[in-house]
């Protein structure tokens, strides 16, 4: 087209595929350029952001007491990445992992509350994440179940389900599990025997995930389930042809979702809180759809990812605390590189063409042939 | 006027990714002939004709309109210089009436006259001889009423360069003669008409000159004539190709299938079959014939135990002993075992397999993103104990259909989304046959393949056949059902209109029955 | 691939957009070196003396906008770094503000141990059970938690409560209160009966109860004929709850309002009602000024100087301190002369002087039942006996309130 001025300026392609040396180029240019644009926000909050950047790399890493927070930030983040993982990779949008966290985490305290004086230690934090991982598939199976039978909307079922599990926390809260004396809105700190053991100075739920991850990567590669779940989440029909009960299928999987949510829910409040509260999840559910989306469903991937963001959280609150930035500023950070990662994996799938660009190349490979 | 260029193209070239959908392709429509624009599935026919109409842009070329260099940048363009598209897959709104859905999009100034704009529709009808109630509703609409809207709407506009696409692809052989009709009137009216498509006797019977693409490259254009379906057939495929399909005789017929009242109703409640009987034969291949939507898929799903039957039922009798696929299945009562009741995997235990080619070829039989190792255990994958998928099996066995039945693709572990059309299939129908069923399902096998492809899916299912194995195809190419099956059935509206002896049909025989249960009969007897 | 990629912007877009939200209560920082929180440094140096510097954390619930109860802590904190540096202490804050009472609390202890600080105060009663978990690790650190109850009593070394004895100034502000609503009835506005306070209170519990018994007990002494209604909003901060708490108050019949809650708005929802008010934590004689007759608050001053400069000098300090009206650290803001009652100061001097004198607030005869238990088991004390608030030189005295009765007169709604 010779008429250049009436040439789109910019025009998307899709790709074909990529190299994986390239996408990673792309990768790593996104998390520079976003490194860059962060920078700009410290600059405007008046410091220095290489010191910025410094200091939120030895706040999250820096002290044994730091990497300890920052680690107690990456167990809830990574535990409920790979609780929707399943779920995300049937698409089935489970944005519920928060209420059923809550649930799980409610559940577990019950018996924290109320049989610590009968059982021992072990038995009773068995108990717990027994529990926890059964109220929190509850808590799932409820959407799932809707959403089999009757072909309900997840992704509002799911959100609406958090704040009803919310609530009855905050009521639990302020009502019939309060401490004495009452007015406190807080549940007591748990007995001893309800608290998760700590390994290397952290609670012991960084090995309970970690086994998990590896065991989430073998039941999504290697099982029949797994199988059935990716089929499910490239094609319904496909799996009802393949005469899989995909409704039977959606609820066990939302079930084990679930379940897993509930799990972490039990090692927060075993673990990290030793007591239970209203926000108790803490943005994890919702920060692991980030997390599993950046992984791409694979779950060392989101070993990874939470990784960073646990530090970037920690980082953005030494920042906070050494610099006066203030958290919202910190979260833009946060926000800023998570858009650009986010962002690239579109120009791993998409490429940009310039007006006239293709021209150039024409000439270009004309003059070498 | 007429025999002047109405639209130019020269060097016109489109690339998806690595992939050139149009290499360098020149071609010239002029007014006052109709043009086929003919080539297998993927020649790049509809990408060149979508670059015409505004949809994509050219990475390369020119275009010209009238002898003038346009720059055609989306569909309002193509409209304002006369071109209008008639696309495979109508864009019409269901709630409104046709007069609605011809005005709609369109810019006028102050209030708008339904009822002239109804006017000018009845104009353009009588003009062209289209048969059309302005006021009926889309909804109300067969497809055929539905594709006469798109030509309509598109001349309201004032187009006087039309492209259809695939346009009889959806259409009775009837249908198809009356949309013959109109497109001789508009030519005799001086406009331009190109017509995609990849059926030879349409081209010979309707088009002027005929244009050929061969994987995204121009071969040439020829004037139809002064030409004939083979030498289209090898400008189309690059060599010789036999036209004629195989119907073998097989050695044992026994009944395989018996039929009986089957009735379905969709989540709706409308009756999608309606006391369906037949009987399918081990070593036959029985067509199931009908116009798009008439019950064809949930036969299939309701003898596949994937429909909820409401009445009626499915009886299975095991094979002859002495056919080849005898002793491969658990043995069943003689008598005939109901299959109504059972789920997917009991039925397909029994042999009863189906292999269903949807509209986007993927999505029902095979899992796009999942490579052929994984596609292979898609019904089998329960048959293994334990909690574990085992792949060693599969994954032997998507080796052995590389092998056996030519399949390209860079290895076993490549998802089949990437694999072509003929590819994707040959997965598919090698899969089912791998289940050494004893009846096998198929519809639209041969859906978008290249004319080779075909002819090999054609050659399996005869392979079947000869076995001992009840072969039921679903197609739409009527042509092709007439040579390949022994006997054809055909649905309408959900009903059984008729089964007719392959060997002893017509296609017009066959095209009453489609849309008149009976009607084919009547309509014999007047003749 | 698209609509992967759709609906992983969403899920981005999502996550920004919680994050957002969330972003409103986990908070933003104070800038430590706003002039008016920190003495610039060698300002004032006393001669002689070489200048020292102690960090100081302070985990606030609040920020020092909520122009209620953090911003009475900033407050002290502004009075206590000018006299600090007088005695030639300079004193570095560092603020965690907006934390929730759950384990962001322990975070920010965390936080602001590793930050170098030598003292962390915890502002809020929900903190202490959290700073208690961090406690132990920094054993060179010392922890305050401010109006609670349980570092007092526990085995570290390093934790303390304080609390200062508002229920003096609750007391004050109800003499003050009292005088208008006995200057009504004289005027003939009210009947003798109908001279009703309400109460916006945040939760049924000993800090609130102590608070709005004291106050009905300072009204009751000057109003002989004086009840109450009390209605619980059932949270610290809740602007527009609270003011709903007032007006419906006011609605039934209340001519005076008070409050234990962190806002202004029942000032102002007393003010739209054309009834009187008196405030907590702050003046709301501004928002409210033909309503609010005056207001008591906690001067943490006095108590950040004790702790602070016994930490510069290398002293142990107390691990409960407490401190009355008497001592400056509990203050009344200025009176509304406007709108008082004529004879209010002289009454309020009276008091006070009756207060230094050793008034007992909760003075017999007292009868009336547990909070949250009208059905409890009646506690009464007579004639000569008196309830020891916050004393610690008895047995087992806090300086957080303990006096969790409702006594005759007012009712719980």
């Amino acid at each position: 087209m010779h008429n250049g001025e009436k040439t789109p300026l910019i025009r998307l392609a899709k790709r074909e595929s990529m190299p994986a040396a390239a996408q990673w180029g792309i990768r790593i240019a996104a998390i520079l350029l976003a490194l860059v644009v962060g920078g700009l926000v410290i600059l405007i909050s008046g410091n220095n952001p290489v010191q910025g950047y410094a200091t939120i790399v030895e706040g999250a890493l820096g002290k044994t007491s730091g990497i300890r927070q920052t680690v107690k930030n990456f167990i809830p983040l990574l535990g409920a990445a790979l609780a929707i993982a399943p779920c995300f990779k049937m698409r089935f949008w489970n944005i519920g992992a928060e209420g059923q966290i809550t649930a799980g985490a409610m559940c577990a305290t019950y018996f924290a509350l109320f049989w610590a004086d009968r059982l021992p230690q072990v038995p009773l934090l068995l108990i717990m994440c027994a529990a926890g991982a059964v109220g929190g598939g509850i808590w799932a199976l409820i959407p799932a179940f809707f959403k089999a039978r009757w072909g309900t909307n997840e992704t509002l079922f799911t959100l609406m389900m958090n704040y009803i599990i919310i609530g009855v926390v905050k009521w639990l809260q302020g009502g019939p599990w309060e401490k004495i004396p009452r007015g406190s809105q807080q549940i007591e700190q748990f007995a001893s025997n309800a608290c998760l053991p700590r390994v290397a100075g952290v609670y012991c739920g960084w090995i309970i995930v970690l086994v998990l991850t590896v065991l989430m990567f073998l039941y999504m590669r290697y099982t029949k389930h797994g199988y059935e779940i990716a089929v499910i989440g490239e094609s319904e029909n496909t799996a009802r042809y393949a005469g899989m009960n995909v409704g039977w299928i959606i609820m066990r999987t939302m079930f084990l979702s679930g379940a897993i949510a509930g799990i972490v829910g039990f090692l927060l409040v075993s673990g990290a809180n030793n007591t239970l509260y209203s926000g108790v999840a803490n943005n994890a559910g919702f920060t692991a759809i980030t997390v599993a989306w950046l992984a791409q469903l694979n779950p060392f991937a989101m070993v990874g990812i939470s990784a960073l963001l646990a530090v970037l959280q920690k980082g953005a609150d030494t920042l906070n605390t050494q610099m006066s930035i203030p958290v919202s500023l910190s979260d833009v950070i946060t926000g800023v590189l998570l858009f650009f990662m986010l962002g690239c994996e579109f120009f791993i799938n998409y490429r940009l063409i310039f007006r006239g660009a293709e021209e150039r190349q024409a000439r270009k490979e004309a003059a070498k042939s | 006027m007429e025999g002047t260029s109405a639209i130019q193209l020269k060097g016109i070239t489109k690339r998806f990714g690595s992939v050139v959908a149009n290499d360098h392709i020149d071609l010239d429509v002029k007014r006052g002939q109709i043009l086929s624009l003919l080539g297998e599935n993927g020649s790049g026919k509809t990408t060149l004709m979508n670059m015409i109409s505004g949809i994509y842009f050219p990475d390369e070329g020119h275009i010209f309109v009238e002898g003038k260099e346009v720059t055609i940048r989306s569909p309002k363009d193509a409209y304002a210089l006369g071109i209008g598209m008639i696309h495979q897959h109508f864009k019409l709104v269901d709630v409104f009436t046709a007069a609605e859905n011809i005005v709609l999009g369109l810019e006028g100034k102050g209030r708008f006259d339904i009822r002239s704009a109804g006017r000018r529709v009845k104009e353009i009808s009588e003009k062209y001889g289209f048969d059309i109630d302005p006021d009926k509703k889309v909804y109300d609409m067969s497809v055929s009423e539905k594709q006469t809207v798109e030509i309509i709407k598109v001349l309201y506009r004032g187009a006087d360069i039309l492209i259809l696409d695939e346009p009889t692809a959806v259409l009775t052989p009837q249908e198809t003669e009356k949309l013959f009709a109109v497109l001789r009137n508009m030519r005799a009216d001086g406009k331009a008409i190109v017509i995609i498509t990849h059926k030879l006797h349409e081209v010979m019977a309707l088009s002027d000159q005929v244009a050929v693409l061969r994987k995204g490259r121009y071969i040439g254009t020829v004037n139809t004539a002064e030409t004939n379906p083979q030498a289209l057939t090898e400008m189309m495929v690059g060599r010789a190709v036999s036209l004629n399909i195989d119907r073998p005789e097989a050695k044992y017929k026994d009944l395989r299938l018996e039929v009986k009242g089957l009735t379905c109703r969709d989540h709706e409640g409308v009756k999608t079959l309606d006391d369906v009987s037949f009987q399918a034969f081990g070593g036959e291949i029985l067509g199931i014939a009908g116009i798009a939507g008439s019950g064809q898929k949930e036969l299939l799903e309701a003898i596949a135990g994937l429909q909820h039957v409401e009445a009626g039922s499915v009886l299975y009798y095991p094979p002859h002993p002495n056919s080849d696929i005898a002793g491969y299945h658990v043995p069943v009562d003689r008598n005939g075992e109901e299959l109504v009741g059972k789920n997917p995997t009991q039925i397909r235990k029994v042999g009863v397999s189906l292999a269903f080619v949807p509209e986007d070829r993927l999505g029902m039989g095979l899992v796009a993103g999942m490579d052929m190792v994984d596609n292979m255990m898609l019904k089998t994958y329960r048959e293994h104990k334990g909690p574990f998928v085992d792949r060693k099996a599969p994954r032997a066995l998507a080796e052995r259909l590389i092998e056996e039945l030519e399949i390209v693709t860079p290895g076993v572990s490549t998802p089949v989304r990437r694999l072509s059309g003929g590819n994707v299939q040959k997965v598919l129908v090698g899969r089912e046959i791998d289940s050494t069923p004893t009846v096998l399902m198929t519809a639209y096998p041969v859906r978008g393949l290249d004319i080779n492809s075909s002819y090999t899916i054609y050659g399996l299912l005869n392979q079947q056949k000869l076995k001992g194995v009840a072969v039921i195809l679903v197609g739409e190419d009527l042509d092709v059902l007439l040579e390949l099956c022994d006997r054809i059935l055909v649905l309408c509206g959900g009903k059984v209109s008729g089964i007719v002896d392959g060997r002893g049909t017509t296609k017009e025989e066959v095209g009453l029955y489609m849309t008149h249960v009976g009607g084919g009969k009547e309509a014999a007897q007047d003749a | 691939m698209k609509k992967r990629l759709l609906a992983m912007l969403l899920a981005g877009a999502m996550v920004f957009g919680l994050a957002a939200c969330s972003g409103g209560d986990q908070g933003s920082a104070e800038t430590p070196s706003s002039p008016e929180s920190t003495a610039p440094a060698g300002e004032t140096t006393p001669a002689g003396d070489e200048a020292k510097t102690i960090k100081v954390g302070m985990v606030c619930i609040g920020d020092e906008n909520d122009q209620g109860y953090t911003y009475n802590f900033m407050r002290g904190v502004e009075e206590a770094t000018a006299q600090l540096a007088e005695q030639g202490i300079n004193v570095e804050w560092v603020y965690k503000t907006q934390i929730l009472e759950d384990s962001g609390c322990e975070d920010a202890n965390i936080e602001l141990a590793d930050a170098g600080c030598q003292i962390i105060i915890n502002n809020s009663y929900g903190f202490e059970s959290y700073m208690l978990k961090v406690a132990p690790d920094y054993p060179e650190i010392e922890f305050i938690s401010c109006t609670n109850q349980a570092s007092a009593v526990d085995d570290l070394a390093n934790t303390h409560n304080a609390f200062a004895n508002i229920y003096e100034g609750r007391y004050l502000a109800g003499v003050a209160g009292g005088m208008k609503l006995q200057q009504l009835i004289d005027e003939g506005t009210i009947t003798a009966e109908e001279a009703v306070i309400g109460y916006v209170a945040a939760f049924p519990f000993a800090e609130v109860v102590s608070g709005y018994t004291a106050f009905y007990l300072g009204a009751k002494s000057v109003c002989p004929s004086v009840t109450m209604k009390v209605k619980y909003v059932n949270s610290w901060s809740n602007a527009s709850e609270e003011a709903a708490a007032a007006a419906a108050l006011a609605d039934e019949g209340c001519v005076l309002i008070s409050q234990h809650s962190d806002n202004t708005t029942p000032a102002t929802a007393a003010q739209d009602a054309g009834v009187f008010h008196c405030g907590y934590n702050n003046d709301m004689t501004g928002v409210a000024p033909e309503s609010s007759i005056i207001s008591c608050r906690v001067d943490w001053a006095p108590y950040f100087v004790y702790a602070i400069s016994a930490v510069a000098n290398g002293e142990e300090f107390a691990q409960d301190w407490t401190a009355g009206y008497a001592d400056g650290s509990v203050k009344l803001t200025t009176l509304n002369e406007a709108i008082a009652a004529p004879g209010t100061a002289e009454a309020l001097e009276a008091a006070e002087a009756e207060l230094a004198d050793g008034l007992h607030v909760f003075a017999g005869p007292l009868s009336g039942h547990p909070a949250q238990d009208p059905d409890g088991e009646v506690w009464s004390i007579g004639e000569g006996e008196y309830f020891a608030e916050s004393d610690l030189s008895q047995e087992g005295g806090l300086s957080a309130p303990q006096f969790c009765y409702i006594i005759d007169g007012i009712t719980e709604e």
